[in-house]
Protein backbone atom coordinates (compact mmCIF):
# COMPACT_ATOMS: atom_id res chain seq x y z
CA UNK A 1 0.00 0.00 0.00
CA UNK A 2 1.47 3.31 -0.99
CA UNK A 3 1.47 6.25 1.35
CA UNK A 4 -0.74 8.51 -0.70
CA UNK A 5 -3.46 10.41 1.01
CA UNK A 6 -6.55 12.26 -0.05
CA UNK A 7 -5.71 15.70 -1.38
CA UNK A 8 -7.91 18.31 -2.97
CA UNK A 9 -7.03 19.05 -6.59
CA UNK A 10 -7.87 21.99 -8.80
CA UNK A 11 -7.23 21.77 -12.51
CA UNK A 12 -7.10 25.10 -14.35
CA UNK A 13 -7.77 24.83 -18.05
CA UNK A 14 -6.40 27.73 -20.06
CA UNK A 15 -6.26 26.20 -23.55
CA UNK A 16 -8.85 26.26 -26.32
CA UNK A 17 -10.57 23.03 -27.34
CA UNK A 18 -8.55 21.60 -30.20
CA UNK A 19 -5.39 23.64 -30.82
CA UNK A 20 -3.39 21.31 -28.57
CA UNK A 21 -4.08 18.10 -26.67
CA UNK A 22 -4.21 20.05 -23.39
CA UNK A 23 -7.98 19.83 -23.01
CA UNK A 24 -8.11 16.09 -23.48
CA UNK A 25 -4.95 15.42 -21.45
CA UNK A 26 -6.34 17.54 -18.64
CA UNK A 27 -9.63 15.66 -18.66
CA UNK A 28 -7.80 12.30 -18.61
CA UNK A 29 -5.87 13.45 -15.53
CA UNK A 30 -9.07 14.66 -13.86
CA UNK A 31 -10.83 11.34 -14.45
CA UNK A 32 -7.90 9.32 -13.07
CA UNK A 33 -7.69 11.55 -9.99
CA UNK A 34 -11.42 11.07 -9.44
CA UNK A 35 -11.09 7.31 -9.85
CA UNK A 36 -8.57 7.39 -6.97
CA UNK A 37 -11.24 9.23 -4.99
CA UNK A 38 -9.40 12.53 -4.95
CA UNK A 39 -11.75 15.52 -4.88
CA UNK A 40 -11.25 17.40 -8.15
CA UNK A 41 -12.58 20.81 -9.20
CA UNK A 42 -12.24 22.07 -12.75
CA UNK A 43 -11.67 25.72 -13.64
CA UNK A 44 -11.90 27.17 -17.13
CA UNK A 45 -10.19 30.52 -17.62
CA UNK A 46 -8.86 32.46 -20.61
CA UNK A 47 -9.19 30.47 -23.83
CA UNK A 48 -10.12 27.51 -21.62
CA UNK A 49 -13.69 28.81 -21.58
CA UNK A 50 -14.04 27.70 -25.20
CA UNK A 51 -13.81 24.05 -24.02
CA UNK A 52 -17.15 24.14 -22.20
CA UNK A 53 -19.16 25.85 -24.92
CA UNK A 54 -22.17 23.89 -26.21
CA UNK A 55 -22.63 23.33 -29.95
CA UNK A 56 -19.03 22.30 -30.62
CA UNK A 57 -18.53 19.61 -33.26
CA UNK A 58 -15.19 17.87 -32.88
CA UNK A 59 -15.97 15.32 -35.55
CA UNK A 60 -16.15 18.02 -38.19
CA UNK A 61 -12.37 18.41 -37.87
CA UNK A 62 -11.60 14.75 -37.03
CA UNK A 63 -10.78 15.69 -33.44
CA UNK A 64 -11.48 13.42 -30.48
CA UNK A 65 -14.82 14.44 -29.00
CA UNK A 66 -13.62 14.63 -25.39
CA UNK A 67 -16.05 17.53 -24.94
CA UNK A 68 -18.89 14.97 -24.78
CA UNK A 69 -17.25 13.48 -21.68
CA UNK A 70 -17.82 16.73 -19.77
CA UNK A 71 -21.48 15.72 -19.59
CA UNK A 72 -20.48 12.55 -17.73
CA UNK A 73 -18.30 14.25 -15.09
CA UNK A 74 -21.06 13.84 -12.52
CA UNK A 75 -20.69 10.06 -12.75
CA UNK A 76 -17.05 10.49 -11.74
CA UNK A 77 -18.07 12.66 -8.79
CA UNK A 78 -16.59 15.75 -10.39
CA UNK A 79 -19.25 18.27 -9.51
CA UNK A 80 -17.41 21.57 -9.27
CA UNK A 81 -16.99 23.04 -12.72
CA UNK A 82 -16.22 26.73 -12.67
CA UNK A 83 -16.02 29.07 -15.66
CA UNK A 84 -14.44 32.52 -15.53
CA UNK A 85 -17.09 35.18 -16.19
CA UNK A 86 -14.55 37.81 -17.26
CA UNK A 87 -13.05 35.45 -19.87
CA UNK A 88 -16.54 34.74 -21.25
CA UNK A 89 -17.35 38.44 -21.47
CA UNK A 90 -14.05 39.29 -23.18
CA UNK A 91 -14.84 36.67 -25.82
CA UNK A 92 -18.52 37.60 -26.27
CA UNK A 93 -19.55 34.12 -25.12
CA UNK A 94 -22.76 33.11 -23.40
CA UNK A 95 -23.29 30.67 -20.54
CA UNK A 96 -24.66 28.04 -22.90
CA UNK A 97 -22.36 25.35 -21.54
CA UNK A 98 -21.99 21.74 -22.61
CA UNK A 99 -22.35 20.73 -18.97
CA UNK A 100 -25.43 22.17 -17.31
CA UNK A 101 -23.95 22.17 -13.80
CA UNK A 102 -21.06 24.49 -14.73
CA UNK A 103 -21.11 27.73 -12.75
CA UNK A 104 -19.63 31.08 -13.64
CA UNK A 105 -17.37 32.82 -11.14
CA UNK A 106 -15.74 36.24 -11.14
CA UNK A 107 -11.95 36.39 -10.94
CA UNK A 108 -12.12 37.39 -7.30
CA UNK A 109 -14.36 34.39 -6.58
CA UNK A 110 -11.90 32.09 -8.37
CA UNK A 111 -9.07 33.63 -6.37
CA UNK A 112 -10.97 32.85 -3.19
CA UNK A 113 -11.76 29.29 -4.38
CA UNK A 114 -8.09 28.54 -5.07
CA UNK A 115 -7.36 28.77 -1.35
CA UNK A 116 -9.25 25.50 -0.86
CA UNK A 117 -6.92 23.19 -2.76
CA UNK A 118 -3.77 21.25 -1.95
CA UNK A 119 -2.60 20.82 -5.54
CA UNK A 120 -3.26 23.03 -8.57
CA UNK A 121 -2.47 21.74 -12.06
CA UNK A 122 -2.73 23.77 -15.27
CA UNK A 123 -3.28 22.63 -18.84
CA UNK B 1 13.43 17.32 4.49
CA UNK B 2 10.57 17.98 2.09
CA UNK B 3 9.31 15.58 -0.57
CA UNK B 4 8.60 16.93 -4.06
CA UNK B 5 6.71 15.46 -7.00
CA UNK B 6 7.50 16.96 -10.40
CA UNK B 7 5.38 16.84 -13.55
CA UNK B 8 7.17 17.57 -16.81
CA UNK B 9 5.27 18.16 -20.03
CA UNK B 10 7.91 19.62 -22.36
CA UNK B 11 9.98 17.66 -24.93
CA UNK B 12 13.79 17.39 -25.04
CA UNK B 13 13.85 19.95 -27.86
CA UNK B 14 12.47 22.62 -25.53
CA UNK B 15 14.83 24.59 -23.27
CA UNK B 16 12.10 24.60 -20.59
CA UNK B 17 12.96 20.94 -20.04
CA UNK B 18 16.47 22.01 -19.08
CA UNK B 19 14.90 24.39 -16.57
CA UNK B 20 13.00 21.47 -15.07
CA UNK B 21 16.19 19.45 -14.74
CA UNK B 22 18.07 22.34 -13.12
CA UNK B 23 15.20 22.79 -10.68
CA UNK B 24 15.24 19.07 -9.86
CA UNK B 25 19.00 19.27 -9.24
CA UNK B 26 18.50 22.30 -6.97
CA UNK B 27 15.88 20.44 -4.91
CA UNK B 28 18.30 17.61 -4.21
CA UNK B 29 21.22 19.99 -3.64
CA UNK B 30 19.15 21.72 -0.95
CA UNK B 31 18.80 18.38 0.84
CA UNK B 32 15.26 17.54 -0.20
CA UNK B 33 13.83 14.53 -1.93
CA UNK B 34 11.88 13.94 -5.15
CA UNK B 35 9.57 10.96 -4.86
CA UNK B 36 9.22 10.87 -8.61
CA UNK B 37 9.30 12.83 -11.84
CA UNK B 38 6.24 12.18 -13.97
CA UNK B 39 6.66 12.83 -17.69
CA UNK B 40 3.34 13.60 -19.36
CA UNK B 41 2.27 14.96 -22.76
CA UNK B 42 5.35 15.81 -24.87
CA UNK B 43 7.50 15.26 -21.78
CA UNK B 44 7.52 11.52 -22.50
CA UNK B 45 9.79 12.18 -25.50
CA UNK B 46 12.62 12.68 -23.01
CA UNK B 47 12.71 8.87 -22.65
CA UNK B 48 13.21 8.15 -26.36
CA UNK B 49 16.49 6.25 -26.83
CA UNK B 50 16.61 7.26 -30.48
CA UNK B 51 16.96 10.99 -29.85
CA UNK B 52 20.36 12.09 -31.07
CA UNK B 53 21.82 15.53 -30.47
CA UNK B 54 24.91 17.18 -31.98
CA UNK B 55 27.95 16.63 -29.79
CA UNK B 56 28.18 20.31 -28.81
CA UNK B 57 24.62 20.39 -27.45
CA UNK B 58 23.19 19.01 -24.24
CA UNK B 59 21.49 15.64 -24.62
CA UNK B 60 18.65 15.70 -22.12
CA UNK B 61 18.18 11.93 -22.29
CA UNK B 62 21.76 11.53 -21.10
CA UNK B 63 21.26 14.28 -18.53
CA UNK B 64 18.08 12.74 -17.10
CA UNK B 65 19.71 9.30 -17.10
CA UNK B 66 22.69 10.67 -15.20
CA UNK B 67 20.32 12.43 -12.79
CA UNK B 68 18.49 9.17 -12.19
CA UNK B 69 21.65 7.15 -11.66
CA UNK B 70 23.14 9.65 -9.23
CA UNK B 71 19.99 10.23 -7.20
CA UNK B 72 17.87 7.09 -7.74
CA UNK B 73 14.96 9.45 -8.38
CA UNK B 74 12.25 7.49 -10.23
CA UNK B 75 11.48 8.85 -13.71
CA UNK B 76 8.01 7.76 -14.79
CA UNK B 77 6.58 8.10 -18.26
CA UNK B 78 2.90 7.98 -19.09
CA UNK B 79 2.86 5.09 -21.56
CA UNK B 80 -0.39 6.17 -23.20
CA UNK B 81 1.16 9.56 -24.00
CA UNK B 82 4.30 7.70 -25.12
CA UNK B 83 2.55 5.37 -27.53
CA UNK B 84 0.85 8.34 -29.18
CA UNK B 85 4.32 9.76 -29.81
CA UNK B 86 6.08 6.67 -31.12
CA UNK B 87 7.47 5.23 -27.90
CA UNK B 88 7.17 1.48 -27.55
CA UNK B 89 8.03 -0.97 -24.80
CA UNK B 90 7.71 -4.11 -26.91
CA UNK B 91 9.68 -5.77 -29.65
CA UNK B 92 6.77 -7.44 -31.42
CA UNK B 93 5.12 -6.88 -34.77
CA UNK B 94 7.72 -4.57 -36.19
CA UNK B 95 8.10 -2.48 -33.05
CA UNK B 96 11.34 -1.90 -31.20
CA UNK B 97 11.55 -1.09 -27.52
CA UNK B 98 12.92 2.47 -27.63
CA UNK B 99 12.24 3.55 -24.05
CA UNK B 100 15.39 4.26 -22.10
CA UNK B 101 15.93 1.90 -19.17
CA UNK B 102 16.38 4.73 -16.68
CA UNK B 103 12.69 5.51 -17.10
CA UNK B 104 9.83 3.53 -15.60
CA UNK B 105 6.79 2.74 -17.71
CA UNK B 106 3.75 3.99 -15.82
CA UNK B 107 0.26 5.31 -16.32
CA UNK B 108 -1.61 8.34 -15.09
CA UNK B 109 -2.35 6.47 -11.86
CA UNK B 110 1.29 7.07 -10.93
CA UNK B 111 0.67 10.81 -11.30
CA UNK B 112 -2.00 10.50 -8.62
CA UNK B 113 0.19 8.43 -6.31
CA UNK B 114 3.20 10.76 -6.64
CA UNK B 115 1.31 14.02 -6.28
CA UNK B 116 -0.86 12.86 -3.41
CA UNK B 117 2.06 11.55 -1.38
CA UNK B 118 4.45 14.49 -1.92
CA UNK B 119 4.62 17.62 0.25
CA UNK B 120 5.08 19.84 -2.82
CA UNK B 121 3.87 19.36 -6.36
CA UNK B 122 5.46 21.38 -9.15
CA UNK B 123 4.46 21.20 -12.80
CA UNK B 124 7.11 22.35 -15.25
CA UNK C 1 -0.62 30.42 3.26
CA UNK C 2 0.40 31.64 -0.13
CA UNK C 3 0.68 30.50 -3.71
CA UNK C 4 3.86 30.63 -5.76
CA UNK C 5 3.00 31.60 -9.33
CA UNK C 6 5.48 30.56 -12.02
CA UNK C 7 5.17 32.36 -15.34
CA UNK C 8 7.11 30.77 -18.19
CA UNK C 9 5.94 32.62 -21.29
CA UNK C 10 6.12 36.16 -22.66
CA UNK C 11 2.96 38.22 -22.31
CA UNK C 12 3.76 39.53 -25.78
CA UNK C 13 3.03 35.98 -27.01
CA UNK C 14 0.15 34.71 -24.92
CA UNK C 15 -2.00 35.69 -21.97
CA UNK C 16 -0.51 33.46 -19.24
CA UNK C 17 0.80 36.47 -17.33
CA UNK C 18 -2.59 38.14 -17.59
CA UNK C 19 -4.39 35.03 -16.30
CA UNK C 20 -1.89 34.82 -13.45
CA UNK C 21 -2.33 38.48 -12.50
CA UNK C 22 -6.11 38.09 -12.58
CA UNK C 23 -5.85 35.45 -9.86
CA UNK C 24 -2.78 36.42 -7.84
CA UNK C 25 -3.41 37.46 -4.24
CA UNK C 26 -1.44 40.22 -2.56
CA UNK C 27 0.44 37.75 -0.35
CA UNK C 28 1.31 35.46 -3.27
CA UNK C 29 4.68 35.38 -4.98
CA UNK C 30 5.27 35.96 -8.70
CA UNK C 31 8.35 34.25 -10.15
CA UNK C 32 9.38 34.67 -13.80
CA UNK C 33 11.33 31.87 -15.45
CA UNK C 34 12.11 30.82 -19.04
CA UNK C 35 10.48 33.24 -21.54
CA UNK C 36 8.50 34.57 -18.59
CA UNK C 37 11.53 36.79 -17.87
CA UNK C 38 10.66 38.83 -20.97
CA UNK C 39 7.85 40.21 -18.81
CA UNK C 40 10.21 42.10 -16.48
CA UNK C 41 9.43 45.38 -18.23
CA UNK C 42 5.87 44.56 -19.32
CA UNK C 43 3.30 47.19 -18.43
CA UNK C 44 1.10 44.53 -16.82
CA UNK C 45 3.47 44.08 -13.87
CA UNK C 46 4.24 47.77 -13.32
CA UNK C 47 1.40 48.36 -10.87
CA UNK C 48 1.92 45.13 -8.93
CA UNK C 49 2.10 45.48 -5.15
CA UNK C 50 4.44 42.60 -4.46
CA UNK C 51 8.02 42.24 -5.70
CA UNK C 52 8.58 40.29 -8.89
CA UNK C 53 11.24 37.60 -8.76
CA UNK C 54 13.12 36.39 -11.80
CA UNK C 55 15.65 33.67 -12.45
CA UNK C 56 18.91 35.56 -13.01
CA UNK C 57 20.33 32.88 -15.34
CA UNK C 58 17.32 33.21 -17.63
CA UNK C 59 17.56 37.01 -17.74
CA UNK C 60 21.29 36.80 -18.49
CA UNK C 61 20.75 34.18 -21.20
CA UNK C 62 18.36 36.51 -23.01
CA UNK C 63 20.51 39.63 -22.70
CA UNK C 64 17.98 41.43 -20.55
CA UNK C 65 18.59 43.92 -17.78
CA UNK C 66 16.16 43.90 -14.88
CA UNK C 67 14.96 47.03 -13.18
CA UNK C 68 15.67 47.84 -9.55
CA UNK C 69 12.14 46.90 -8.46
CA UNK C 70 12.60 43.27 -9.47
CA UNK C 71 14.41 40.68 -7.41
CA UNK C 72 17.14 38.50 -8.82
CA UNK C 73 16.93 34.86 -7.80
CA UNK C 74 18.79 31.59 -8.24
CA UNK C 75 17.47 28.06 -8.62
CA UNK C 76 18.10 27.60 -4.92
CA UNK C 77 15.91 30.65 -4.25
CA UNK C 78 13.23 29.06 -6.43
CA UNK C 79 13.37 25.92 -4.28
CA UNK C 80 13.10 28.07 -1.15
CA UNK C 81 10.13 29.94 -2.64
CA UNK C 82 8.44 26.59 -3.28
CA UNK C 83 9.04 25.53 0.32
CA UNK C 84 7.60 28.80 1.61
CA UNK C 85 4.43 28.55 -0.47
CA UNK C 86 1.50 26.27 0.24
CA UNK C 87 1.23 25.37 -3.43
CA UNK C 88 2.52 26.26 -6.85
CA UNK C 89 0.62 27.27 -9.97
CA UNK C 90 2.58 27.09 -13.20
CA UNK C 91 1.19 29.29 -15.93
CA UNK C 92 2.43 27.87 -19.21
Amino acid sequence: MSSHQIKKYAIINTSSSFNSSNGKDSLDAALILASYEMPVSLFFVGDGVYQVQAQQNAEAIAAKDYIATFKALGFYDIKDIFVCQQSLTERSLTTNFVVASAKTLTTSEIKQQLLNFDVVLTF
Amino acid sequence: MTTFALIITTPPTDNKTHTALMYAEAILAAGHQINGVFFYQDGVLNANNYVLTPSDEINLLTAWSDFHQRSATPLHICITAGERRGLSDNNEDGFVDNINKNFTISGLGELVVLTSSADKVVQL
Amino acid sequence: MTILHLVRTSAFTDDSLKQCLNLIASADQLFLIDDGVYNIHHSLIQGLKQPVFFLQQHVDARGLIAGSQQRSASYNDLVTATLNAKKVITWQ
